[in-house]
């Protein structure tokens, strides 16, 4: 028993051996890449595996271009913040760093990040205005900054995921599917808003007919999800870049830049919570989606969206959730549309260069064209940054399916039109639909960094009160004061209550 | 005084230095993962520090304080309701219950151990994994685990933990699924009585009951104390079970410990206000434990001789 218990032990550990070890296993040691002379640059990534696909497929491409320069994986700690708060304290920066349009501005800030500005301007050779406008307004960190401190790697714009294998068993009145639009291409043909609410409402009859009779339901329909607690549309109400849009077409605004006024600015103003306007918005976005039952009124508590479980026939979010939906096995077909709303929020990720990357110079490092100077980390990191954002390192990007590129030119080509089927609508991603608005979802920026997290959870805490109907009266048409909808006035006063005492301590 | 020989002097030296090289490890960690950080905490709460930069902020002295006693004083107060409550509540049922399960488990029943194996699971479910079952088995919706057996049983569906009237009673509750963690030590501590007092006592005519205030609960003061001492602690610091809880804001909101409170600081970037407010809570720990220490007069060590 002991020899064997010894044996399993030693089994264990030999297990355990194997997992500390590099994942990469082409990884060539730093030391050793240095001895071969070149120059060894650290690229701090998120420890997913998606990131670290598209990492390592930058990795080959980019060493097969640059012979002298080793690219070096360097995952980020723990979370995406306390990983960061450790580089930061500990000066460990790599030279380059992960970042996203949500994310950076705590960091860039401070000043650990180089503005990009100076080496485009010193480059001939690139320019940002090959990256979408709306993209590089993400990378500043408030609304007066004007800074370039990441190099937006992605496209993300909130479009419509569609369950097309769902909507082909949904009937409109007149029989046909896809909610009396036949075909997916009909109803693309004819999507707008309007469209959209009636496809939630066929597919929300549907559902409640099913409800009703189960024992009616047919085998393909159970399997494509047109049973009980199945929504119209998983509307991501607890997502900034998914509701700000729905609420500002909706005339309201959680956030008022407007109202910034340099060091008089008064921040109360500015947390538009409350404002009668956005009351009104709320009052739309909960009579129009959640009163008829087009989106469930609770989060899903179980940590997954409803969509990639077949429970939704739309999903508002971006290209990168699709992989949410392939790791779910989805055994249904995708396809997509845009944002049906007059808004729509844009973000990206990207990286950045560490400052710190600056004062580093490699033994190996050469010189600067036309100087005696070396070239420091960040000259190198910047070669990097522009071969993510040429055509090359944007159709490696593209090729995992998971992002579309930053890069205008590859609007309508490159490797992630083809990723799944060239047939699906991938225009969607970055088609400009008449009449629609692109915002880039970073206005929490506007508050000092130490109150952004309270406000940014606060103002998703009361969206989740928004699709409630406990906090609406029966009569909507009501004027819209704190008396006529006392409960919905309650809590978001609550919210903007413990909003503004964070801010104002923060000041 | 004789003074002893050079060789044996010599061994007594390096008996004295080798005393020192095996303690050494942990004076060296107590100082390094305790004593430095308490200090720099303590020093980070009266700056204005964030986490996001890598020199201390300036000094603000008592401003910290100042701002969880004043305009935060409704958020952090209502905060420390929370967690006494949760205390006041959790832990008297997690030392009674937890106590009841060892009285019947220490008994030396043919398969008991599996039973003892059983209650011990729950507790080496790491915490992450546990938030994500219970958030899934006990979340308000008519699809939750629960939900499902309470219709079965016709039986009205329960919010459990997606509404803040319900979500701290299904916290407490939950939580005794950990028991097992305290059950171990009083199955140790009953087991560690001397069988001969049971003997004595069965020839002296006594009951169960009597056999359970005079002779076990007695010999098992010294396990009671260390676990109310431990109960506190872990009772008011709890952090760990609300985090990796995935339910409405409504329900989290209702779980918002005082610890929840320092980690929402820490997040927001403010490293200062979540020291002074650890600080704070050190201290509320500090002089509970002290009182009770100070009023452990009925725990029983043995005859004194």
């Amino acid at each position: 028993m002991k020899k064997f218990l010894a044996a399993l032990l030693a089994l264990l550990m030999c297990l355990s051996a194997v997992a500390c070890t590099n994942p990469f296993e082409e990884e060539e040691d730093p030391e050793q890449a240095e001895a071969a002379g070149k120059v060894v640059i650290k690229v701090g990534v998120l420890g997913t595996t998606t990131e670290q696909d598209i990492f390592s497929r930058y990795k080959r491409s980019f060493e097969a271009k640059y012979p002298n320069i080793s690219l070096q994986l360097d995952p980020i700690p723990g979370d995406y913040a306390t990983g960061m708060n450790n580089y930061v304290i500990n000066e460990s920066f790599p030279d380059v760093v992960f970042t996203t349009g949500d994310q950076h501005a705590a960091y860039s800030s401070q000043g650990h990040f180089v503005d990009l500005r100076a080496y485009a301007a010193a480059d001939d050779t690139f320019t940002f205005d090959d990256i979408y406008p709306e993209l590089i307004q993400t990378t500043h960190y408030n609304t007066e900054d004007e800074g370039i401190w990441f190099m937006p790697r992605d496209y993300n714009k909130v479009i419509t995921f569609v369950n097309k294998t769902m909507l082909s068993l949904v009937p409109g009145d007149n029989g046909k599917m896809f909610a009396g639009y036949g075909s997916f291409e009909e109803l693309q043909a004819n999507w707008d808003l309007e469209t959209f609410y009636e496809v939630c409402a066929a597919v929300t009859k549907k559902v409640a007919e099913n409800t009703q009779n189960p024992a009616g339901v047919s085998q393909e329909e159970k399997l494509a999800g047109l049973i009980k607690n199945t929504y119209a549309v998983d509307a991501r109400y607890n997502w900034a870049p998914a509701y700000s849009p729905i609420l500002k077409h909706y005339g309201g605004t959680m956030i008022d830049t407007s109202a910034l006024n340099g060091a008089n600015t008064d921040y109360s103003k500015v947390l538009s919570v409350d404002a009668t306007r956005t009351m009104e918005a709320y009052r739309s976005f909960y009579q129009n989606l959640a009163r008829p039952g087009y989106v469930k009124q609770s989060l899903t508590s179980s940590g997954v969206s409803l969509f990639p479980n077949s429970q939704a026939a739309f999903w508002f979010t971006t290209r990168p959730s699709w992989g949410e939906v392939i790791s779910n096995n989805a055994t249904f077909e995708v396809d997509f549309l845009p944002f049906p709303y007059d808004y729509t929020g844009v973000g990206c990720s990207g990286y950045a260069i560490p400052k710190l990357a600056e004062s580093r110079i490699s033994d190996n490092a050469e010189t600067k064209p036309g100087t005696s100077e070396k070239m420091s980390n960040a000259d190198y990191a910047w070669l990097f940054l522009k071969y993510v954002a040429s055509e090359e390192g944007q159709n490696e990007f593209g090729s995992i399916g998971m992002g579309v590129p930053s890069r205008i030119s590859l609007r309508n080509s490159g490797t992630w039109t083809e990723y799944g089927s060239a047939e699906l609508n991938h225009r969607a991603f970055i088609e400009e639909v008449p009449g629609q608005t692109i915002l880039s979802v970073n206005d929490i920026y506007c508050f000092p960094a130490t109150a952004q997290k309270t406000v940014s959870d606060n103002c998703i805490s009361i969206m989740t009160y928004v699709v409630k109907d406990g906090f609406w009266p029966d009569d909507l048409t009501l004027a819209m004061n704190s008396g006529n909808y006392a409960a919905i006035y309650g809590k978001v006063n609550e919210y903007k209550a413990t909003m503004m005492t964070r801010i104002n301590a923060s000041l | 005084m004789e003074k002893l020989p050079e060789k044996r002097r010599r061994k007594a030296v390096l008996d004295w230095l080798s005393s020192f090289a095996f303690v050494l490890p942990v004076v060296i960690g107590i100082a390094v993962f305790t004593i430095v950080p308490m200090v720099s905490s303590l020093l980070y709460s009266f700056t204005r520090t964030l986490t996001t930069v890598k020199d201390m902020g300036p000094w603000v002295w008592l401003e910290n304080y100042r701002l969880i006693f004043g305009v935060y004083w409704k958020q952090i107060g209502e905060s420390l309701g929370v967690t006494f409550l949760f205390t006041v509540i959790s832990l008297p049922l997690n030392l009674v219950l937890s106590f009841a399960l060892a009285l019947f488990l220490a008994k030396d029943i043919r398969g008991i151990r599996a039973f003892r194996v059983i209650y011990y699971l729950p507790v080496m479910l790491p915490a992450v994994v546990s938030g994500i079952l219970w958030s899934s088995l006990a979340s308000g919706s008519d699809t939750s685990a629960f939900n499902v057996i309470l219709t079965h049983l016709h039986l009205p569906a329960f919010s459990f933990y997606d509404s803040g009237d319900t979500a701290l009673f299904t916290f407490i509750l939950l939580g005794l699924f950990n028991i097992g963690g305290s059950m171990i030590l009083w199955i140790a501590q009953i087991k560690a009585i001397p069988v001969s007092m049971f003997e004595v006592a069965d020839l002296e005519g006594a009951n169960a009951f009597v056999r359970l205030v005079r002779i076990i609960l007695p010999l098992c003061t010294p396990m009671i104390f260390y676990n109310l001492i431990t109960g506190i602690i872990n009772s008011l610091q709890v952090f760990n079970g609300v985090v990796t809880l995935n339910i409405e804001p409504e329900g989290k909101e209702a779980l918002g410990f005082i610890v929840v409170q320092i980690y929402d600081f820490y997040n927001s970037t403010d490293l200062s206000m979540a020291c002074a407010l650890s600080w704070i809570l050190f201290l509320i720990i500090a002089i509970i434990s002290a009182l009770t220490f100070k009023l452990n007069r009925w725990v029983y060590y043995g005859e004194e001789v």
